[in-house]
């Protein structure tokens, strides 16, 4: 009632290892270290570009380390965070863009179809290019 | 203690719910020189305000008219509330609810921007402003948020208040516990408001959350304050068995339908209208039917039981409340938190079934006798909100005038507490030292109460049994008798009461030991209550004495405590200015009307 | 309805007290009732076998906020997760984490009171002081269902309980406080944008957020916490590119 008061309360967090404790913190965690993959790739893309301009040797030992075995398992790996990444942001669209037609918020399908559409579209496109450029 | 930590306001509230904050905003706008305290045994938004659902009255548009608010709100009381507080009530609403407006409760809208309205049980016009059927909340957490802004106020959350000092006449603050130390301190201030609420939890099976002990009640009644009309007990006739979690009477205002076992809308038996078919857009007719005062809904319920016309249940006999015809989408607009706690807690989807439904114990007509400026007969105590009785809800309240009178009321209480507060000297701190250490010996002796006594949980199970059984919606002599006697008997036991945790931080047990002493002093008061009104009136029927009384009862009952703990009852009349008594109709608009010009 | 054996669930309930060095758990067999919720097993305990055992609760319907805890790791209101959820059992029963916990199931709100406040969660109004409250400022049915969503959080803390960056970051707004930031801001009575710019996006604002999502995942009123941050990071965006391009268009 009076006198000496005791309180000691005590923390009690997520810890370090967050995103073991479930799917969909790991689903986050693989999303977010995606980006560092995807930095990868464009940094390497980036040097392609800058060799493409220097003598061919220095392209070709270039295009000889890019299809090392570690380098190629590195795309793949890259390629799938790409689509995880790209997956899962499409789709949390809805959250972030609020469109409102007379009142009632639009359905995140409409929002959500056209990225994928487009991104299907673009995709096509750039297949077709690499295709014609290949043949041409 | 040093002076420096010593805890002193100007005006202290006790009680963060609708009617503790509006009263606290009031002090902060009018006067931001005073300095304001808020003691709340829970966080004010944990407030049981919160739970409110259906709406709140105020006369807002073109066709309807102060005379027919409060002419429903009279006839609504069965002729106990007093006149001139039920005129000044229906003149002060609705800028009481344009102010929450402007603060930012989120009113459900018409197309045009205006405030919507809905027809409720009792009222003759629509005139019920409501947040879907989430108004409470949006209610308590505008005023909550809103009083964040002022600096003027310091919140005790978390503190439980436990008495009132009083020293010279006049009440000088109070003592509380800080629950997360386990420390009791006096909190001193030139005026104190009560805004504690209402008392549900002395009934086993009500809408009422944990929180409604009826603590400032007992502490206003400990302190000499008399508790007016306490024998009167609102039962809503639709809660869900078990839980006795509320469905709102929005549901029936939307034109929800009550059904007994053989499919009948049973109403129809008991002097409440005509029904009209569910496709006649005539339907719901308002003060008609489903649509007529809570308390005859309720008895109804009791006749059609002991005619065999309910069904039964694991938790009890109950009926159909129908509100299937509505639709999904208007039940999904209108009535979203009817669906999910349908859902959640009665395990039937609404829009495909009807819901279980039996009378369950919401509201408390009676409480601390205040005057129209929210003043008790104690000098320096204001109240308002359900802990108050001033009255304009006689012997039945009609829905939504409650979340009205918090605002109306809490923001008169804290007006007059600023006004007195300006003009008082500081509390008598010196003087007040000896009931400071008086009230920890009472609570010491509590928490260390050798053991062998009985459990608080234990107690607690047979005052609430023995309330239902002898104060429930018919009683009788006899059984008020009994009551009272097994009431009296719980008191002498509290005495050895036993408690299972003797520590300090946050002892639940202790504050649930406190509450139970409260709510037994309460009980006893409404029981003597119960026993002296020999009539039938509102809610408080006895089947011994079945017809209203004006001759003798057009009066407030009102219970003192007397020296050895027990109540002493009086009475004392009804303000009447222009309505005399006249006898309640219910059925259709025109009958109303034409009792109205009658008188 | 009684049967013969009464089926039992085992409960192993987070306890602490602040005079003890470590939490434990206490283990309480507590019957099986097919509409009772984690909090009426709570309630069972303390009326029936331990009186002292400390949690907070109020309204029993979900809408006071008060029960929050982790039910089997997850968090949850106790008044709405039913035990037929948890099956056979054990149930274990813990304080929301992210929070310092005061004693056994209590945790200590003071600083989501003190963010809460940061924010400003009220109505700003260049007229305030002047209003005569003569009528109601409209409001179209559309233009209250821009922030409805918003308004309709109760305070549980379970979206803190959920979000790893409160767990790291004692200094992070958070959900609800930001959800409601939000709320304000979209109301077309407030006027106070300006004023909580600053609050919103300083770091602990909008922008610590990773968007992990769990918040709104846990939210049992459908607040969508996170979809208010994403869009006030959004507008935020929107708005510093302008003051950036197109100075002119912005007020001073
Ligand atoms: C389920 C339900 C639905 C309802 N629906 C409607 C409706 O649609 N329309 C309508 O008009 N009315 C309705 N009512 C009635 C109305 O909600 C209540 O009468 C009203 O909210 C009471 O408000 P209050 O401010 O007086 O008390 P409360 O909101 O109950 O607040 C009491 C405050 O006092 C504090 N307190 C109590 N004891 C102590 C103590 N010892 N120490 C410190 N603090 C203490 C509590 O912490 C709390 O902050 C409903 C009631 C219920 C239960
Ligand atoms: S946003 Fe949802 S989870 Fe977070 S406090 Fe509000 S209601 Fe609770
Ligand atoms: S007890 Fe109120 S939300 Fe659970």
């Amino acid at each position: 009632m009076d006198g000496e008061v005791l309180t000691q309360p005590t923390f009690r967090s997520l810890g370090w290892t967050w995103w073991t404790r479930r799917p969909s913190y790991l689903l986050v965690f693989l999303r977010e270290t995606s980006s560092v993959f995807i930095a990868v790739q464009v940094v390497l893309v980036l040097v392609l570009l800058h060799k493409a301009g220097q003598p061919a040797a220095d392209y070709q030992a270039y295009l000889d380390f890019l299809w090392n075995p570690g380098m190629v398992v590195f795309h793949v790996v890259s390629i799938a965070f790409a689509l995880l990444h790209t997956y899962t942001w499409f789709n949390l669209m809805p959250q972030t863009v609020a469109i409102r037609i007379r009142g009632r918020r639009i359905p995140g399908l409409l929002l959500v179809a056209p990225q994928f559409g487009g991104w299907a579209v673009v995709t096509g496109l750039i297949i077709a290019w690499v295709w014609w450029v290949g043949a041409g | 203690m040093s002076a420096v930590d010593q805890l002193q306001h100007d005006v202290l509230v006790i009680g963060g719910g609708g009617a503790g904050l509006r009263a606290a905003i009031a002090v902060a706008q009018e006067h931001p020189d005073l300095s304001i305290g808020i003691v709340s045994k829970v966080y004010p938004m944990r407030s049981h305000t919160v739970a409110a659902e259906g709406g709140m009255a105020a006369v807002i548009k073109d066709n309807d008219s102060a005379e027919d608010h409060i002419y429903d709100t009279i006839s609504g009381s069965d002729w106990l509330a007093d006149q001139d507080a039920v005129e000044m009530f229906v003149a002060e609403a609705p800028r009481e609810l344009i102010q929450l407006e402007h603060w930012g409760c989120p009113w459900s809208r018409e197309a045009t921007g205006h405030v919507a309205v809905r027809p409720f049980g009792g009222m003759k016009l629509q005139r019920t402003w409501f947040a879907t059927d989430k108004t409470g909340f949006h209610v308590l957490h505008s005023l909550f948020q809103t009083c964040l802004q002022f600096p003027s106020i310091t919140r005790y959350d978390e503190w439980f208040a436990t008495k009132l000092l009083v020293d010279d006449g006049r009440c000088q603050g109070c003592t509380a516990i800080e629950l997360r130390t386990g420390q009791l301190r006096p909190i001193y201030a030139k005026a104190v408001i009560i805004a504690t609420g209402g008392f549900g939890r002395i009934f086993p099976f009500t809408t009422n959350g944990a929180i409604k002990t009826g603590d400032g009640l007992a502490m206003a009644y400990r302190a000499g304050v008399a508790l007016k009309d306490m024998e009167f007990v609102q039962y809503h006739p639709t809660g869900l068995p078990g839980t006795g979690i509320l469905i709102t009477e929005a549901s029936r205002g939307e034109g929800g339908v009550l059904r007994n076992n053989k499919g009948e809308r049973y109403l129809a038996d008991y002097d409440l209208g005509e029904p009209l078919p569910l496709d006649d857009p005539r339907h719901p007719q308002l003060r008609t039917m489903e649509l007529g005062p809570r308390d005859r809904l309720s008895q109804a319920f009791i006749k059609e039981q002991e005619k065999g016309n309910t069904y039964s249940g694991t938790y009890g006999d109950y009926v159909h409340l129908d509100i299937q015809h509505l639709g999904e989408h208007r039940i999904d607009t209108k009535l979203p938190f009817v669906r999910e706690l349908a859902r959640n807690y009665g395990g039937i989807d609404p829009v495909k079934e009807s819901i279980p439904v039996r009378p369950v114990v919401h509201y408390m007509m009676g409480g601390i006798d205040t005057d129209i400026e929210a003043a008790t007969s104690l000098p320096g105590l204001y109240a308002a909100g359900e802990c108050a009785c001033v009255s304009i809800n006689g012997a039945n309240r009609l829905g939504s005038n409650s979340l009205t009178e918090l605002v109306v009321f809490g923001a008169r209480a804290g007006r007059n507490a600023a006004n007195f507060a300006h003009t008082s000297d500081p509390a008598a701190v010196d003087r007040l030292t000896s009931q400071v250490d008086g009230e920890r010996d009472r609570i010491r002796r509590i928490l260390e109460q050798p053991s062998g006594g009985d459990r608080v949980a234990e107690l607690r199970r047979e005052m609430t049994s023995t309330m239902e059984e002898g104060a429930g919606i018919y009683r009788t002599q006899e059984g008020i008798e009994q009551t009272y006697a097994t009431l009296s008997d719980l008191r002498e036991r509290f005495g050895g009461v036993d408690l299972d945790d003797r520590t300090n931080v946050y002892n639940t047990d202790l504050i649930s030991a406190l509450e139970l002493d409260y709510m037994l002093d309460i009980s006893l008061a409404l029981a003597a209550s119960a026993r002296d009104r020999t009539e039938s009136r509102g809610s408080h029927q006895r089947t011994d004495h079945p017809e209203r009384d004006d001759d003798q009862f057009l009066k407030h009952s009102l219970a003192m405590r007397g020296d050895d703990g027990t109540p002493e009852v009086s009475f004392r009349d009804v303000v009447i200015t222009k309505w005399p008594p006249g006898s309640r109709t219910y059925g259709s608009t025109d009958q109303a009307k034409a009792a109205k010009t009658e008188s | 309805m009684s049967t013969a054996i009464e089926t039992m669930v085992k409960f192993e309930v987070f306890r602490y007290q602040p005079d003890w060095d470590e939490p434990t758990y206490q283990v309480y067999d507590v019957p099986y009732r097919e509409d009772w919720v984690v909090l009426d097993a709570l309630n069972y305990i303390k009326d029936t076998i331990d009186g002292s055992l400390t949690y907070r609760w109020s309204c029993r319907m979900g809408v006071c906020g008060s029960c929050g805890a982790m039910v089997n790791g997850y968090p949850k209101l106790t008044c709405a997760a039913f035990l037929s959820e948890y099956l056979p059992g054990p149930i274990r029963v813990e304080p929301l984490v992210n929070f310092n916990v005061e004693r056994d199931l209590v945790t200590d709100l003071e600083g989501f009171m003190e963010k809460l406040e940061s924010v400003q969660p009220w109505i700003i109004r260049e007229d305030g002081a002047t209003d005569d409250l003569k009528s109601e400022y409209l409001q179209t049915p559309s233009q209250h269902a821009a922030y409805q969503q918003f308004s309709m959080c109760i305070n549980c803390l379970l979206c803190y309980a959920a979000c790893p960056v409160s767990s790291h970051s004692e200094e992070f707004i958070g959900p609800a406080a930001l959800a409601l930031a939000q709320r304000y801001n979209l109301d077309t009575r407030d006027e106070g944008v300006e004023q909580r710019r600053d609050v919103i996006l300083k770091d602990e604002g909008i922008w610590e957020c990773s968007f992990v999502g769990e918040c709104s995942a846990v939210c049992p009123k459908h607040v969508d916490p996170a979809g208010a941050i994403q869009q006030a990071k959004m507008t935020g965006a929107i708005d510093y590119y302008r003051r950036l391009l197109m100075p002119w268009t912005v007020k001073s």
